[in-house]
């Protein structure tokens, strides 16, 4: 920017942060406790293993959450969560950090933001009901190990898959996966 | 109740709070309207002065005999509409008070329209209520020249000293051997740095020599019974095994005792034999034996040691003396948080993590080291010491034992130890780790800015987790400092755990005898958080210093002079008046089952022989009103007074009249 | 004999079936009975699945729930995910009625009624807190002496600590007495609590970072001279098994640290040979640990 531009008033840009109040109350509601009483202290960013090994930071996810920055639920590194609550153990507000970061998830989700990676799970859970089905090679290390090739699961009693597919559908996941997968096509 | 009932009705607006929600005029119009309603009016300010001159002259004009003015809470004006009751000629307990304000329009603001029918229903059942009041007189009881003050740290110390100097008798207690609880283990005081036992000191000599105060130490209040001008006392003197009259202090019992065990006052830092003093300047200077420890050798018997005094006696017992007061001040102080709880920071685990209370004996030059600051695990002196601010205060986690509030005093002692590390050791620095710095008293900010200047570094982050270097014992602190949004994990020296004060589990007791509560923070409660902090709901007892709340040595100080001056004053007056509001027991009736003697919570009833017959009786001191032996009662014999069945039965029909 | 209907959850029995064996076999020694829980499907992964909508994920592990609650058995398992998913959900919904309408609202489609019946328990606190440690301790036949073992708990196990049993979530200490019980030594190590980096969906979505994570872990083990990582949840078992296999792929770093989950550690002493537990299907070979206690 030049110095002449500098005083171009467009340049200032006043007024033009925008919140939503309304999306920490969303968080509470979705299971993330006490997500509004935080007091910014750093002791989850300062506990959490992924702080320094990414762009992670629990405390301004917090921040923004409660300020109602909306723009949190485009960040890429809110799927960067183990979800070991460390944080929240720690945490001395109270306030289940981890739940609250799973709820903005859950709020991405609805926004069609969430990774292709977890949809790929529901896809597997709807086909076959486990999210890590069962392979060749492994059947044959279970009957070695006298187990039968497919354990007693919706493997071997896959009547019981329609269920989880009543499940996925009533919630609505499944209507977000075929929307999805229709829009990575 | 022959004469003919004329009630007139006071409806109040203040300013808007009542009026800006439900039509004030319409209410008195209704008032108005109801049964034994002589005169009814509203007005701007009921309580202010022309306010009760109208109470006054309307009872005059209109010749009532009985008031009602809908208003705030009793709580704030029950006194001055029955005094202006009173000037007016008719006898203050025909006044009732409805509340529509608290209970009314304060909450039901979006409402009006219920708030209104609600004001109605109120008016019209204090009317009733009024209707029924009979005239009652308050009693008088003579107030006994004596005070007790439980606790001797500088809230029991102070309040002892300013009773004594006004000429009232004190008995001072302390349950520890020494006088100068917390504050005798401090080494400098904030901000002005003044040294803890050079102020403390004079204060407990004053003590020990002042005739109007009788100090018991190594002594607890067992029992109270009684009430406020009559408050019987009794306290064990736990014995020492030696004789205080005996004993001249010479410490040669000391000297000679081959026990050795961790001193207490020192958190255990420092030895101490059986036969002890807890701390060279203790006051009694009068030796006890520590019995769990002593081994019974008897060298302190010897010629060597005591000798001819012959002041200690190994069977000497305890002994249980009582003492009549007319008040009493709780001064029983504070424990710290058990920061060991919070487990992700390693007190206990890691020999170089000490807590704030530590520090201060570390630094003490009567301390273990002799002021010299080290690290616990090589004695060497610490370069770089970090503070974890707010341990266990200002903290939610209800599991680790932690504590809501704010705890007033940890900021500002850390800042202290801070300056004394930069002033003792070349080059160490200390890091202080905090959510927000306090320091609202007088000269605590100036006292922050120094500190600063002086070369502390401040670190806007908790501490999540500190861990320890097995070999060197460094200590590394992981925190993000919240201000550059940056992770920090800083090898330190040594780290000091500002714990939280929390209320003393030596005052449960004390709370139980004197029928106290506590508010939710657990620490006594208050008359009022304002304008009666050193007050409590019983009459007769008051508060002083870190048993009500946080709070530091000025104001503690001060809240234990206000406790002086307020227990003072029912014995400068020399009586005190009672409520009539009491249970009133029926003897005909009365069977004598004695079930009104377990239920009343205050032991107020008490069963006696009359006439060859057991009756129940009410100690019109002791009870508070509360209605419980009256409801329990099976023959119906117990009557409340100003609470009589009748009186609440024609409140509830007047009710159920309106709907 | 004490019947629980045996959870099994994905990883244990597609991926590493000595799991699901070495529980069976080595419960059956303290009378108890690990049964076939008949249509169970994934719990379902409470990161992958939590994290696009909490209710479904409920509303799924519920169903499990339910299932076992129609045959009157309490539930048993053997993954701290399965743990987190089934537990919490049981834990909450019994909890909350609130909860547990909604909850029912959605199960109502499938026929199917939580009742709040049944209990779900991990494997490692029956052994501990049922069993106890002196039992386990006589169950050994060749006892592990001299065997350094790094433990490694798995956060859902023990966090979030108000809503689980087991108390301290920065020192506990059961695992570690169950691991001694066998006559091995459980080493300490830096940053024993850490996570292994396989939650929530991070394996999947970006497994560099995960791999990152255990291989500090990792690397901690193996400087505190650990002869063996011993866990109590299958995913974090790939995670530390597998994960080595990518961490030399991608890192270069290499440990060959061999990875038991508790179940197979408590064979081994109790004497059972390693091909029953399937120690040979694991990624890094087990052979230097069983030549050290065989
Ligand atoms: S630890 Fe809790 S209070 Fe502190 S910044 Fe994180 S979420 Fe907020
Ligand atoms: S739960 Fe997530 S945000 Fe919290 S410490 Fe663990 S990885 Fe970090």
């Amino acid at each position: 920017m030049t110095s002449e531009g500098m005083r171009d008033p467009k340049h200032y840009q006043l007024g033009k942060t925008q919140f939503d109040p309304d999306l920490i109350k969303e968080v509470e509601a979705r299971g993330g406790k006490n997500a509004q009483m935080c007091y910014q202290c750093g002791t989850c960013t300062a506990g959490c293993p992924m702080t320094q090994r990414s762009g992670l930071r629990v405390r301004t996810v917090m921040r923004k959450a409660n300020l109602g920055m909306r723009e949190v639920l485009d960040d890429p590194d809110l799927w960067l969560c183990t979800t070991c609550y460390t944080c929240s153990d720690r945490c001395p507000r109270r306030i289940i950090a981890t739940d609250a970061i799973i709820a903005l998830r859950n709020i991405a989700t609805q926004e069609h933001k969430v990774p292709m990676s977890m949809i790929k799970i529901m896809g597997s859970i709807a086909k076959t009901g486990h999210g890590v089905p069962n392979s060749e090679g492994n059947m044959k290390k279970r009957v070695l190990l006298g187990l039968p090739e497919n354990p007693p699961t919706t493997h071997t009693y896959p009547e019981y898959i329609k269920d989880i597919n009543k499940i996925l559908e009533v919630t609505g996941l499944l209507k977000i996966k075929e929307e999805m997968e229709a829009e990575s096509q | 109740m022959d004469e003919e009932k004329r009630i007139g009705v006071f409806v109040c607006h203040c300013g808007t709070n009542i009026a800006g929600v439900i039509d004030v005029k319409a209410l008195a119009e209704y008032a108005k309207t109801l049964p034994n309603v002589a005169y009814a009016e509203d007005y701007t300010y009921v309580c202010s002065t022309p306010g009760q001159t109208m109470i006054r002259d309307a009872i005059k004009e209109h010749n009532l005999n009985g008031t009602v003015v809908a208003a705030c809470s009793p709580r704030l004006h029950e006194p001055t509409f029955r005094k202006a009751t009173e000037e007016g000629g008719v006898n203050q307990f025909l006044f009732s008070m409805a509340n529509i304000r608290e209970q009314n329009t304060w909450v039901h603001m979006e409402e009006p329209e219920k708030a209104m029918q609600k004001a109605k229903d109120v008016v019209r059942m204090e009317v009733a209520r009024a209707s029924m009041l009979e005239p009652l007189t308050a009693k008088t009881v003579p107030v006994e020249k004596a005070a007790l003050v439980i606790g001797a740290g500088i809230a029991g110390i102070q309040a002892s000293l300013e009773l004594a100097d006004a000429g009232i008798k004190t008995y001072l207690v302390e349950k520890e051997p020494s006088i100068g609880g917390m504050m005798s283990r401090l080494d400098k005081t904030f901000p002005t740095l003044d040294c803890s036992q050079c102020i403390l000191t004079p204060k407990m000599v004053d003590v020990e020599r002042n005739p109007n105060i009788e100090l018991m130490t190594y002594s607890e209040v067992e029992d109270v019974s009684g009430y406020i001008g009559n408050f019987d006392v009794t306290i064990r003197q736990k014995s020492r095994y030696v004789y205080e009259d005996k004993c001249n202090g010479c410490g040669k019992c000391q000297e000679v005792c081959p026990v050795s065990r961790p001193n207490e006052f020192d958190l255990g830092l420092q030895p101490r034999k059986a036969a002890y003093v807890p701390f060279p300047q203790a006051v009694p200077l009068k030796f006890t034996i520590d019995m769990d420890s002593c081994i019974k050798c008897d060298l302190c018997k010897t010629q060597e040691a005591c000798g001819d005094l012959e002041a200690i006696d190994f069977d000497k017992p305890d002994e249980l003396v009582t003492v009549k007061v007319g008040t009493i001040i709780v001064a029983t102080g504070f424990d710290m948080y058990d920061v060991e709880r919070k487990e992700e920071w390693g007190y206990k685990v890691f020999d170089n993590v000490v807590t704030g209370l530590e520090m201060e004996r570390l630094i003490s030059a009567s301390g273990p080291t002799g002021g010299n600051v080290i690290r616990p695990s090589d004695g060497q002196k610490p370069k770089s010491v970090g503070f974890v601010l707010c341990a266990g205060s200002r903290d939610q986690d209800e599991e680790d034992g932690a504590k809501p509030y704010c705890s007033r005093v940890c900021c500002m002692y850390s800042l202290k130890h801070a300056h004394q590390l930069i002033e003792k050791i070349p080059g160490c620095v200390p890091y202080l780790f905090y959510m927000d710095i306090r320091s609202f008293g007088k000269a605590y900010e100036e006292f922050y800015y120094r500190i600063q200047n002086e070369g502390g570094k401040f670190i806007r982050g908790r501490v999540s987790r500190i861990t320890e270097d097995p070999i060197t014992k460094n200590l590394t602190v992981t925190a993000e400092d919240t201000l550059l949004g940056q992770l920090l994990e800083m090898e330190l020296d040594m780290v000091v755990l500002a714990n939280a004060v929390v209320p003393a589990e030596s005052t449960q007791k004390i709370k139980t005898l004197l029928t106290l509560s506590n508010s939710p923070d657990g620490f006594l409660l208050e008359a009022h958080p304002k304008l009666n902090p050193m007050s409590t709901t019983t009459d007769g007892v008051f508060l002083a210093g870190m048993c009500q709340g946080p709070r530091d040595i000025p104001d503690v100080v001060s809240h234990a002079a206000a406790a002086a001056a307020a227990a003072s004053i029912p014995i400068h007056r020399g009586s005190v008046t009672l409520e009539p509001i009491f249970a009133i027991v029926d003897q005909e009736h009365c069977g004598g089952c004695a079930t009104c003697i377990g239920l009343c919570p205050y032991g107020a009833t008490e069963l006696n022989e009359v006439d060859g017959k057991l009756v129940a009786s009410v100690n019109e001191a002791k009870c508070k009103g509360c209605g419980t032996c009256g409801s329990g009662c099976p023959s119906g014999a117990i009557k409340m007074q100003h609470f009589t069945n009748e009186q609440i039965m024609s409140e509830i029909e007047a009710f159920a009249q309106g709907w | 004999m004490k019947e629980y209907n045996f959870f099994l959850g994905c990883i244990a029995p597609n991926r590493y079936p000595g799991i699901e064996a070495s529980a069976v076999k080595t419960s059956r020694k303290f009378d108890i009975d690990l049964q076939d829980f008949k249509g169970a499907s994934c719990c379902p992964a409470p990161g992958a699945f939590g994290s696009m909508d909490v209710d479904a994920w409920i509303a799924l592990g519920a169903r499990n729930i339910c299932l076992s609650e129609k045959e009157g058995k309490d539930i048993a398992l053997i993954c701290n995910g399965c743990y987190k998913s089934l537990f919490e959900a049981n834990h909450r919904l019994k909890a909350n009625p609130e909860l547990k309408e909604k909850i029912n609202s959605i199960l109502a489609n499938i026929d199917t009624e939580f009742q709040g019946s049944i209990e779900v328990r991990h494997l490692i606190d029956i052994l501990y807190n049922d069993v106890g440690t002196e039992k386990v301790k006589e169950s050994v036949e060749q006892p592990l002496t001299g065997l350094n073992v790094a433990i490694h708990y798995g956060c859902h196990l023990l966090k979030p600590k108000f809503d689980r049993t087991f108390g301290s979530s920065e020192r506990p200490r059961f695992f570690d007495e169950l691991v001694e019980a066998l006559g091995a030594t459980s080493v300490d190590y830096k940053e024993k609590m850490m996570c292994c980096g396989a939650g929530g969906g991070v394996r999947s979505y970006k497994v560099d970072l995960a791999l990152d994570m255990c291989n500090e872990k990792l690397y901690n083990m193996v400087q505190a001279n650990a002869d063996v990582v011993v866990n109590v949840c299958p995913f974090c078992h790939l995670q530390l098994d597998r994960g080595q296999v990518e961490i030399k792929e991608k890192f270069g770093d290499v440990y060959d640290l061999p990875v038991l989950h508790y179940n197979q550690l408590l064979g081994i002493a109790q004497g059972m040979n390693p091909e029953e537990l399937g120690l040979d299907a694991h990624e890094i070979s087990v052979e230097p640990l069983l030549a050290k206690i065989l």
